[in-house]
């Protein structure tokens, strides 16, 4: 189960990337120019879309997380800022006009854009704001499906903010450094610098609600229908009925909204219990959007053409393919008796086929990964992870330098997944490879909670994970993965250093600078190898082929309010 | 009669408790597994809000006080005695929570093995839990109160809906899925029966015989995909992709019962041959016996034998094994719901065992437990009308 | 079959092995009463077994059952000799060459076609014979022993131990087979993970069918002639159950244990399928089926020849079960 966050992706960068990935792997983007392949051409008005989800969790932005309560709630709520969706380093402003921080990055003024409304016709406050946020930190949240205290678990976003600490702890309600000055204006204290906050709060989590609805109820029909089957927001839709779960839910076009208006007049998000019957269904011809089945890229590919750039739908060009931020990695367990040898580590690495997996698992549509940070992240260096690669002399070369001539006098190696979510077949194959270099290595599977257990307990030699970026940032990746006092650190590793240029890094306003921070501080962890990054993640997915100009960015959050719908065909 | 069915009803409260309790215990030796991370899947979630989570779901506690308190939530009926005062309804809490002054001395079934202190305001025995007492109708004579309230079965730790509501979402497939299977085994497998037994030891009669074998050596989700592979891919054309279409939501061009086809095909097949195996023998042995050889020799036609006096005695045991089958079938097919994205009920549970989603476990079980009862008394029900031979009430041992 | 007076017990045997079947979840077939009853009129004795021998080797289709186990047996034994030699060994990738190699159509190298890692299909299907057998006899060994000594107690000194020995059997069958074997699955640690759970959860679950059987058949043999007099004689408990009970009481449970074995392997094929039972890289008919499923399009090939491989080798089991029955009853022949 992957959480698809807000990840984002350069768009010239991803470009390049797919086309020479693509003569890499073989499989030739389709690119036809018949037909209006660029999307241009008139805009018809109108129409609904159709688009597949699996069950969201939550679409009440108080426990936003998953992709699929995430994309439906995007399309309800703007948050203060947004990524461009095709220039991640780009960030707008959604509810905000303008923000500012101070000198040395731990003060943020936010500006909100005057005359914004919640789709019921109340005004948008910076208390709103100030509201939801405590919300989402607050251990005492109602939920509203069910009138029980059911703290988010997504609170730590705004971990940086001054006062979390307290209000999570139960000694404070509301956050101290969140301030209301007026109705327009936000003030955000930060606990410590954090130059790039304002990608942090272009989470969509992290949007206003009205304070009013969330408590009494929304009025729907003559009946209070709670505010989590019902959330009313600031965004470009609103909802046109109560959530039916299991089923769908159904938007509108928000006319409160005072951003740029979408031209199609809503988006029914079709919800499916698996990604196979979706796309059975596309292929019926009754959804506009869906995930391509396992093994039926290659067909798809060839049906219905590849997007240009990787992330927009128009007709003829349906198959988005463009990569995500999000990497594929295994860990090692650097407290473990053999895996704390470094060249051990190395020697994993080194003779992993990422090629093969890309090539046979999933049929060239991920990619094999040279670093830690995905290529549309600003900080990404070409090969920056030296051992990420795949070169048989070499591991055993490292295996030997280890000590374990051919594997002789090393045990067997556990390897440790989640079974039942497809990593068998990588793992398979993993297997093998090092079994090429004499590493003995038996699966050690279990059912998600129980293999996250065993990872929080480290018991696990080598394990898989995916990291998902929440920001589109440098910052997302190495801080959460390899601060020695991070959560995420499941490698547990431990290096002064990194931790303090880490902290450092924070601190540098200056876009260049920053990155170039990040950079050095990538160096020294990869000659650590603490982690042996694997794949990057790409979509899969396929649009009708009566749908033009739709952007499904990096990601995983589309784009409705430029999408528009060919009128149906007279008859 | 009555007093027959008093006495099933009374016998199904042991095996209801004992399978349970053997469902708690079972869950309790699982090996550690972090429900709430699933919350958060592979990214990090806060240890303070994953414990007050925990705690709120009364995860936290030991396995037995967590079966009191289902076994407490799921009761209608609440016997409380309160020392002091009788609750009053205190519109300052949320909806249904009652505020009381004097202390609950005893409460049966106990909400659990917290009694709330004496001096407690409000009636939530852990913090974050509301206790709704007495919602539907309440009685009282001093500090004796007999309190109802509607049968609860908690909430997901996934997403924090009630369980009631998301078994209320699935549990219509599975009886719609069962009906129409039932129907294809009781129209086929009984046809088919009767047909071989009539005609032993024709062409048909070693046809029923032979394909029922294969029938029962099937794999039943083998047959599933073989099925979806003939009709929807191979066949696409023919049929216009009118199959393996999924069941929820999304609107397809096409009448529900179309969805319904392989699936009930798929879920019938197994039971349908051995429908087919016991009518064929009971009719067989049926026709052996004295007195129908009697009725023939009164001259009786072999047409009013068979119909009227073979036939209603050979059917008990198909009826006996049609209605276990069926509420079988009520248990939910997680194999045939899970080739067939069918969201019913077994497949919900399976995934919520997988997902360590207790509360969807024991609820989804109950569920099952009081519909395969149910079945399993209408079946006994049914004999009185068929075997007039059968008295109610006594019993042998 | 033979007419019969029916008593209490024969209902009860009837009611509770229909109960049994679950349906959507094949645990083994339903045991109709004739069963019960099957053989109690005679004598164990060489003389008989080797009759029943011969009744069995003139069933044509019950031979060729067994010469086709017996085939499937002996390639799972001496598949490490010829099938790697021949079709490369299907237990390990050869990452690069599988993006060459994988879902390739039926050729003489690969007789079945290769996976979507390049392994040789035919190859896996004998692998995967290794799995089934195994789990096969196994699991039935361990239900037969338990719901052997279980039913002899219960059925021997009745009264109360009779009466609880049934309710434990009543609360096993009320829950639901598959949802119990999940769950019990699921407490395994995921270092303990492999084909032992598997037998384990399938063997403890089928002993209630066992007990019943056993119970009634020991019931029913209890009341002949022989028994009193041996008690008459001043044999004891142990000796009688042992000496003079448990061989006469035993033939309907071999038959049912012949048919149990196929339901083993189709249970474990539907665990492994649902990703509870054979984890990878063991290989399993049922995990290769679900492994297959995405493929359907471009090579079905993934996922009939496992099923074939099931349904043949559960196919033969039942029928030489029904020979068996047939061979040992000499009365249901006519």
């Amino acid at each position: 189960m992957s959480k698809r966050f807000r990840v984002s992706m350069a768009l010239a960068l991803a470009l390049v990337l797919l086309v020479s990935m693509a003569g890499v792997t073989g499989c030739k983007p389709k690119t036809t120019t018949d037909g209006d392949g660029t999307g241009s051409g008139d805009v018809v008005k109108g129409g609904t879309m159709s688009f597949y989800i699996g069950e969201p969790a939550y679409i009440d932005p108080y426990n936003t997380q998953e992709s699929e309560g995430t994309e439906v709630e995007q399309s309800l709520f703007d948050s203060l800022t947004r990524v461009d969706p095709l220039d991640p380093s780009k960030l707008m402003g959604a509810a905000a006009e303008s923000w500012e921080p101070n000198a040395d990055a731990t003060v943020f003024t936010f500006k909100l854009k005057a005359g914004a409304k919640f789709s019921d016709g109340t005004p948008v406050a910076a208390k709103d704001f100030v509201y939801a946020w405590n919300r989402i930190v607050n251990p005492n949240t109602v939920n509203t499906l069910t009138n029980k205290v059911d703290a988010s678990v997504i609170g730590y976003h705004l971990a940086f903010v001054k006062g979390y600490d307290d209000v999570v702890g139960g000694k404070a309600t509301e956050m101290s450094g969140l301030k209301a000055v007026d109705d327009m204006t936000l003030e955000v204290t930060l606990s410590q610098a954090f130059a790039d906050f304002a990608f942090v709060v272009a989470h969509p989590a992290l949007a206003p609600v009205p304070q009013a609805l969330v408590e009494g109820g929304v009025d729907y029909n003559g009946a209070k229908v709670p505010f989590g089957d019902f959330p009313v927001g600031n965004g470009p839709f609103k909802m046109a009925e109560p959530w039916k779960h299991g089923q769908y839910v159904k938007v509108v076009a928000n006319e409160n909204y005072i951003g740029e208006k979408p031209y199609i007049d809503g988006v029914d998000f079709k919800i499916f219990k698996d990604t196979e019957a979706a796309y059975t269904e596309f292929e019926a011809g009754n959804l506009d959007f869906a995930p391509i089945g396992e093994g039926k890229i290659k067909i798809a590919q060839d049906k219905y053409g590849v997007s240009v750039d990787g992330y927009t739908v128009n007709p003829k060009t349906q198959v988005v393919l463009g990569a995500e931020n999000a990497t594929y990695y295994m860990i090692f367990n650097m407290a473990d008796k053999d895996l704390s040898n470094l060249n051990l580590r190395k020697a994993i690495s080194l003779a992993i086929n990422r090629q093969a997996i890309c090539d046979t698992v999933f049929e060239g549509t991920r990619e094999p990964a040279d670093n830690i940070l995905p290529p549309g992240i600003a900080g990404y260096e070409k090969g920056a992870w030296e051992f990420a690669k795949y070169d048989v002399e070499a591991a055993k070369a490292a295996l030997a330098e280890a000590g374990f001539p051919g594997g002789e006098g090393l045990g067997t190696i556990k390897l440790s997944f989640n079974s039942g979510a497809g990593h068998e077949k990588i793992m398979e194959i993993v297997q093998s490879d090092l079994k090429a270099i004499g590493i003995e290595s038996v699966f050690d599977s279990a059912d998600f909670p129980v293999y996250l257990k065993s990872l929080d307990a480290g018991k696990f030699q080598v394990a898989r994970l995916g990291w998902i970026a929440d920001y589109p940032i440098t910052d997302n990746f190495l801080y959460p993965l390899f601060q020695s006092k991070s959560g995420d650190n499941k490698s547990k590793m431990v290096d002064p250093a990194v931790d303090k240029a880490l902290d450092e890094a924070r601190t540098v306003t200056d876009d260049a600078a920053r990155i170039s921070a990040y950079q050095a501080i990538n160096k020294s962890i990869q000659a650590q190898v603490p982690v042996s990054p694997l794949m990057f993640y790409k979509h899969t997915r396929v649009g009708s082929s009566r749908i033009h100009d739709f952007v499904w960015d990096a990601q995983g959050l589309g784009d409705f309010t430029k999408v528009w719908i060919d009128a149906p065909a007279a008859e | 009669m009555f007093q027959y069915i008093t006495r099933r009803v009374l016998q199904f409260i042991p095996v209801f408790l004992g399978v349970t309790l053997l469902l708690f215990l079972t869950a309790n030796y699982l090996p550690g597994a972090d429900p709430i991370q699933l919350k958060m899947g592979e990214k990090a979630i806060d240890p303070a809000t994953k414990a007050r989570l925990l705690k709120n779901l009364g995860l936290d506690r030991p396995w037995y006080a967590q079966y009191v308190d289902y076994l407490s939530a799921l009761s209608p009926v609440h016997v409380v005695y309160y020392d002091g005062t009788t609750p009053e309804v205190d519109p300052n809490l949320p909806k249904g929570a009652l505020k009381q002054t004097g202390t609950v001395a005893l409460v049966i079934p106990s909400i659990a093995s917290e009694v709330p202190p004496k001096g407690v305001a409000t009636i939530s025995p852990r913090e974050g839990m509301t206790y709704t007492r007495g919602e539907a109708a309440r009685w009282a004579i001093g500090g004796l109160t007999l309190e109802f309230d509607p049968p609860d079965l908690g909430t997901s730790i996934y997403n924090g809906r009630k369980v009631l509501d998301i078994l209320g979402e699935t549990y219509p497939y599975t009886v719609k899925l069962a009906l129409s299977a039932i129907i294809l085994e009781i129209i086929f497998g009984v046809g088919a029966g009767i047909v071989s037994a009539i005609k032993k030891n024709s062409f048909w009669d070693v046809l029923v015989t032979l394909s029922t074998s294969i029938l029962v050596a099937l794999p039943v989700f083998w047959l599933g995909i073989m099925l979806q592979y003939t009709f929807a891919i191979w066949m696409k054309e023919a049929t216009g992709g009118a199959f393996y279409l999924p069941a929820t939501g999304a609107s397809g061009e096409f009448a529900d019962w179309v969805y319904l086809i392989l699936p009930s095909i798929t879920l019938a097949s197994v039971s349908t041959a051995y429908a087919a195996r016991i009518m064929r023998s009971q009719l067989l042995e049926v026709t052996g016996q004295d007195y129908i050889r009697t009725a023939y020799a009164k001259g009786l036609s072999a047409r009013k034998v068979l119909w009227g006096h073979a036939m209603k005695n050979a059917l008990i045991p198909v009826v006996t094994f049609i209605g276990l089958d069926f509420g079988a079938m009520l248990s939910g097919a997680i194999l045939t719901e899970s080739v067939f994205n069918w969201p019913g009920v077994g497949y919900t549970i399976f995934r919520s065992i997988v997902g360590r989603d207790f509360p969807i476990v024991y609820g989804g079980v109950t569920i099952i437990l009081f519909a395969v009862m149910f079945m399993n008394l209408l079946v006994d029900i049914s004999y009185a009308f068929l075997d007039p031979r059968i008295r109610f009430g006594g019993g042998d041992n | 079959m033979s007419p019969r007076k029916r008593s209490n017990e024969t209902r009860r045997n009837e009611e509770h092995g229909v109960k049994d079947s679950r349906a959507g979840f094949p645990a083994g077939p339903p045991v109709s009463e004739e069963l019960a009853h099957i053989g109690h009129d005679e004598l164990a004795g060489r003389t008989l077994m080797g009759d029943a021998l011969r009744r069995l080797g003139r069933n044509k289709l019950a031979v060729a059952a067994l010469v086709w186990i017996l085939i499937v047996i002996l390639a799972a034994i001496t598949a490490d000799l010829w099938v790697p030699h021949f079709f490369g060994d299907p237990r390990t990738i050869n990452s690069v060459t599988a993006a060459a190699n994988r879902l390739q159509g039926p050729t003489s190298h690969h007789l079945m076609g290769t996976d979507e890692l390049g392994r040789d299909i035919f190859g896996r299907v004998i692998y995967g014979a290794r799995t089934s057998l195994v789990v096969g006899f196994t699991a039935v060994a361990i239900s037969l022993t338990i719901g052997l000594i279980l039913a002899a107690v219960a059925g021997f000194y009745g009264k109360w131990i009779d009466t609880i020995i049934m309710r434990i059997t009543d609360i096993f069958l009320a829950f639901p087979y598959i949802l119990f074997s999940i769950l019990i699955l699921a407490i395994v640690p995921p270092e303990a993970r492999g084909i032992g759970p598997v037998i384990l959860a399938i063997g403890l679950l089928g002993w209630p069918t066992f007990a019943r059987l056993y119970r009634g058949s020991v019931l029913s043999v209890k009341e002949n002639d022989y028994v009193d007099a041996g008690r008459a004689l001043g044999a004891s408990d142990v000796r009688l159950m042992f000496r003079h009970i448990a061989p006469n009481a035993i033939a309907p449970v071999i038959v049912y244990a012949t048919m149990s074995i196929g339901g083993a392997i189709l249970t474990e094929a539907a665990l492994s399928f649902l990703g509870l039972g054979i984890q990878p890289p063991a290989i399993s008919w049922g995990k290769m089926i679900e492994s297959g499923r995405g493929y359907l399009i471009v090579n079905p090939g993934l996922v009939f020849w496992p099923g074939m491989a099931i349904l043949s080798t559960v196919l033969a089991f039942t029928l030489l079960g029904d020979g068996v029955r047939d061979a040992i009853d000499v009365k249901m022949k006519d």
